[in-house]
């Protein structure tokens, strides 16, 4: 995974339930780069949509946050971690459900430059 | 209103309290210089003999002396450290003496050997004086002599560790020094990977560190004042030195423009090589230069006009392989000070003296990257940049009167203007081409600009029945857009001469910084941004309280101080968990933790020697720095990243032979805190979950190491030779930068990262 393009991130909120929502992302594929280009080989790309928890939400944009503190590097130094939320006494994480729906599509892979 | 009033009492004030004390002797002035270059002297001592009555000369080198008016029998005696004693009888006429001192060819002071020395207790606590000798003398990575390394080994800064000149002041931040070069502040001072600061020692004349204490003339930062002063320039000869080391090389032409009246000084410094391709064989090209001028001209005995300037710069370039025919790329991070100022400075008469300032001073920061890619079988063609900024420029005017009542009874009182411009981030990106989507975004903050106005007034009274006082009051008013924020800081010293060696000093001294620094940087690159005060994080505020207790010795070639502090920092501001602060341009409020309270204590040992062929000192800390704010760490206190339980500097310089000296130091701290992961869990998703513990609970192991240098002099008719040879961790012990730890199917691994084995150097310099 690359990153959002919209909405601003992947993990996003929705006000009213009858709203329609386009998303937009961009993602590695398993792409080669060469000065030249990109290029990537045939693959299927699943795409899982899920409606989950206030508490399940804060869960996962702490452990992304985590991720990101996590890989700080040497020129731009180390950021302060991050703890990932939870709230099980006596033991680690969140108890949580979500809804799902899921669907599995085949990208055809492609050589040159991303537009 | 309530500012109006404050302003009122503190000129009332300033202007009456110091007329209850009248003299009746008569009053003797000038300037003490330097004999062989027309550098004035600042901080010379001169006393009368028989009354043991004394001053200091100030910054201008100017001193004002009152003495018996009975003739003949008063005798004058004027000292500063590597200069020959001189001392004299005015005549009864005489009001104006100027000295002209002979530096002494040994590089030392004759030890006094009177009776009579001067009494008066030094009105300052918790401030620390640098010998121009010692750091001329300290061992230096790569040969190079910084002042900040210097001052790090002073008690009250914490021993910082490898790969990092920041100053760490009494548990503040590194943003919480205010940097003075001639009176322009200066933003981010060291160079890239902190090997080396902004300041080039060879054209120090002065500086002085405030940690506590604070004279009512500074202020804008909460942690510490380094005040740096230059050479003015040889007035009488023209000299060039340069000199070829490993990490840097300089150049330095110093002369006169009109003998005896104007003087200028130029000083060049680069980067000899690019370090960090050899030294850890990094694929980033680096250049860093320096560069300061100073020119002077004296008007009249009672006029000097100077202009400092200073331009400093970094910058690493990348490279990206590729085709060259059809790619090329340029990638580039830079930053820098570029800072300039004009003082005047009028003599009205012996008593004021009055300095006018204006200038300017801008650090910058920018990522700039371009990338273009050609394909010549499709005749495309498309273009990719980005340039990222974060800025912050001051222009400034400052307003000084000196007025001397007596010699026991000085005030200062002035007023400083600084107009701000805070660009904290802001990011253009393009992109256009065959390929590409047409890209045209201008992302970031607004500029944001603050009118920053103090008044301030001091009054101190030297030796007033075994008492000194140093009293100060600051009027502070910051503007931003429609918010604007005042604050009165009462400043404090009260000294009590308990014998002639030992004297008891409390201090309490309030200070603001209407801006704060949000950083994740510890190291390396400074890609902060400086926002300026603002309704929901509020200038920070810091009030501190110290007592100490000096013991100077009669001869005065040895100092002994205790000193305890406690420091309550408030309203500090800090970065949220996790938040990526360059490139998520959402409000400050959701990436700011606010109303950080910052809490510091400690004690302070000092055991220095000031005078002979050795000189040194022994400085050791104990204490404890926290930080609490409710969005960060659960709301609960935890040590500051910064804070060693107890750290010990130390530094000895020996005056060997006439060319050889030999100088040492050697640090030590206990652990800094830190922190990785404690166990992990992989979740439903199969990602994996790091546990930490508390904020800052874990410490690293101790910090020590052990620098030695040798200098040697080669003196021809003409010119000078230095040769520098230093070693830096002599004992090769592998300190810790950074801990990270890795899993593998064996399980998790901790890794100790260090930076510097041991690492020898030579320089030379010459100068003609």
């Amino acid at each position: 995974m690359i990153g959002a393009l919209e909405p601003q991130s992947l993990l996003f909120r929705v006000n009213n339930p009858d709203e329609i929502i386009n998303i937009g992302f961009l993602y590695r594929g398993g792409a080669t780069y060469s000065p030249i280009g990109i290029s990537s080989s045939d693959h299927k790309l699943k795409i899982e949509l899920r409606s989950v928890s206030s508490a399940y939400f804060r869960y996962k944009t702490s452990l992304y946050k985590q991720g990101y503190a996590a890989n700080g590097d040497l020129l731009y130094g180390m950021a302060a971690p991050v703890t990932v939320i939870g709230y099980i006494k006596g033991g680690l994480g969140i108890f949580s459900g979500y809804s799902k729906s899921d669907t599995i599509i085949s990208v055809e892979g492609r050589t040159g430059l991303l537009d | 209103m309530k500012n109006k009033k404050n302003i009122i009492f503190l000129v009332i004030g300033t202007l009456i309290l110091p007329c209850l004390a009248v003299t009746k002797d008569r009053i003797i002035s000038g300037v003490v210089t330097d004999s062989k270059n027309g550098e004035v002297l600042i901080g010379a001592s001169l006393f009368e003999k028989k009354t043991g009555k004394g001053t200091v000369t100030d910054n201008q080198g100017h001193y004002i002396l009152w003495i018996p008016t009975v003739c003949d029998s008063v005798e004058i005696e004027v000292s500063y450290i590597g200069y020959v004693l001189q001392s004299r009888k005015p005549t009864c006429n005489e009001i104006n003496i100027n000295w002209y001192l002979e530096p002494s060819s040994f590089n030392l002071n004759e030890v006094v050997v009177s009776s009579n020395v001067r009494r008066a207790i030094d009105p300052n606590l918790s401030s620390f004086k640098i010998n121009k000798q010692e750091l001329d003398a300290l061992p230096g990575f790569a040969g190079e002599k910084d002042l900040l390394k210097y001052l790090q080994l002073s008690p009250g800064v914490q021993i910082t560790g490898d790969g990092n000149s920041n100053l760490y002041v009494r548990g503040g931040s590194s943003d919480q020094n205010l940097f003075l070069l001639d009176d322009m502040p200066l933003y981010h001072v060291s160079h890239l990977g902190n090997l080396t600061s902004t300041f080039n020692a060879d054209i120090i004349k002065s500086a002085d560190m405030y940690l506590g204490a604070f004279p009512a003339e500074y202020g804008g930062r909460l942690s510490s004042v380094v005040d740096v002063r230059t050479k003015d320039g040889d007035l009488y000869n023209h000299h060039q030195s340069v000199t070829i080391g490993i990490l840097t090389s300089k150049l330095m032409l110093e002369g006169p423009l009109l003998k005896g009246k104007a003087a200028y000084l130029a000083s060049f410094r680069i980067n000899t090589m690019p370090f960090f391709k050899l030294l850890w064989d990094m694929n980033i090209g680096f250049t860093m230069y320096d560069a300061n001028i100073k020119l002077n001209y004296i008007l009249s005995p009672n006029d000097r006009i100077y202009f400092s300037f200073y331009s400093g710069d970094d910058a690493m370039t990348y490279d990206l392989n590729g085709d060259k025919e059809n790619f090329s790329s340029d990638l580039k991070t830079s930053w820098g000070n570029l800072a300039a100022s004009l003082r005047y400075n009028h003599i009205f008469s012996s008593r004021i003296t009055t300095n006018f300032i204006i200038g300017h001073s801008m650090f910058h920061y920018a990522e700039n990257s371009d990338l273009q890619i050609l394909d010549k079988s499709n005749a495309s063609e498309d273009n990719y940049s980005s340039r990222y900024t974060s800025n912050i420029a001051d222009n400034f005017l400052v307003l000084k009167a000196n007025y001397s009542i007596s010699n026991d009874v000085k005030t200062i009182m002035g007023y400083d203007f600084y107009y701000h411009t805070y660009q904290p981030g802001h990011s253009i990106i393009k992109q256009s081409g065959t390929n590409l989507n047409m890209i045209d975004v201008d992302l970031g903050y607004p500029r944001s600009d603050a009118f920053d106005h103090s008044f301030f007034a001091e009054l101190i009274v030297d030796d007033f029945a075994g008492f000194s006082l140093k009293a100060g009051i600051r009027q502070n008013i910051f503007q931003s857009g429609k918010t604007s924020f005042t604050d009165f800081q009462p400043r404090i010293v009260l000294s009590r001469k308990i014998t002639n060696e030992l004297a008891i000093k409390v201090s309490y001294a309030r200070v603001w910084q209407p801006f704060h620094l949000l950083s994740n940087s510890s190291a390396g690159v400074p890609a902060d941004y400086r926002i300026p005060a603002m309704v929901d994080a509020p200038p920070a505020k810091s009030n501190q309280t110290s007592v100490g207790i000096s013991y100077i010795p009669n001869d005065r070639e040895y100092e002994f101080s205790v000193e305890t502090y406690y420091k309550l920092m408030e309203n500090l501001a800090d970065l949220k968990e996790g938040v990526s602060f360059t490139t998520n341009y959402s409000s400050w409020q959701n990436i700011l933790a606010v109303n950080g309270i910052g809490e510091s204590k400690g004690i302070e040992l000092l055991a220095r020697k000031v005078k002979g062929k050795s000189t040194g000192w022994i400085g050791a800390t104990l204490a404890k720095s926290t930080r609490q704010f409710d969005d960060l760490n659960d709301g609960k206190v935890y040590p500051y990243k910064y804070d060693r339980t107890f750290d010990l500097g130390c530094f000895f310089q020996q005056q060997l032979t006439k060319r050889l000296s030999f100088s040492a130091t050697w640090v030590f701290g206990t652990g800094l805190p830190y922190n990785i992961p404690r166990s992990q869990y992989n979740d439903t998703d199969g990602n994996a979950v790091l546990v930490y513990g508390e904020l800052n609970q874990l410490r690293q192991k101790s910090y020590h190491r052990l620098d030695v240098g040798l200098s040697y002099k080669v003196q021809n008719r003409k010119s000078v030779g230095i040769i520098d040879f230093s070693i830096i961790n002599l004992y090769n012990r592998r300190n810790p930068y950074i801990y990270i730890t890795e899993s593998s199917s064996y399980g998790t691994s901790l890794y100790e990262f260090s930076l510097f084995p041991i690492l020898p150097s030579l320089s030379y310099s010459l100068k003609f």
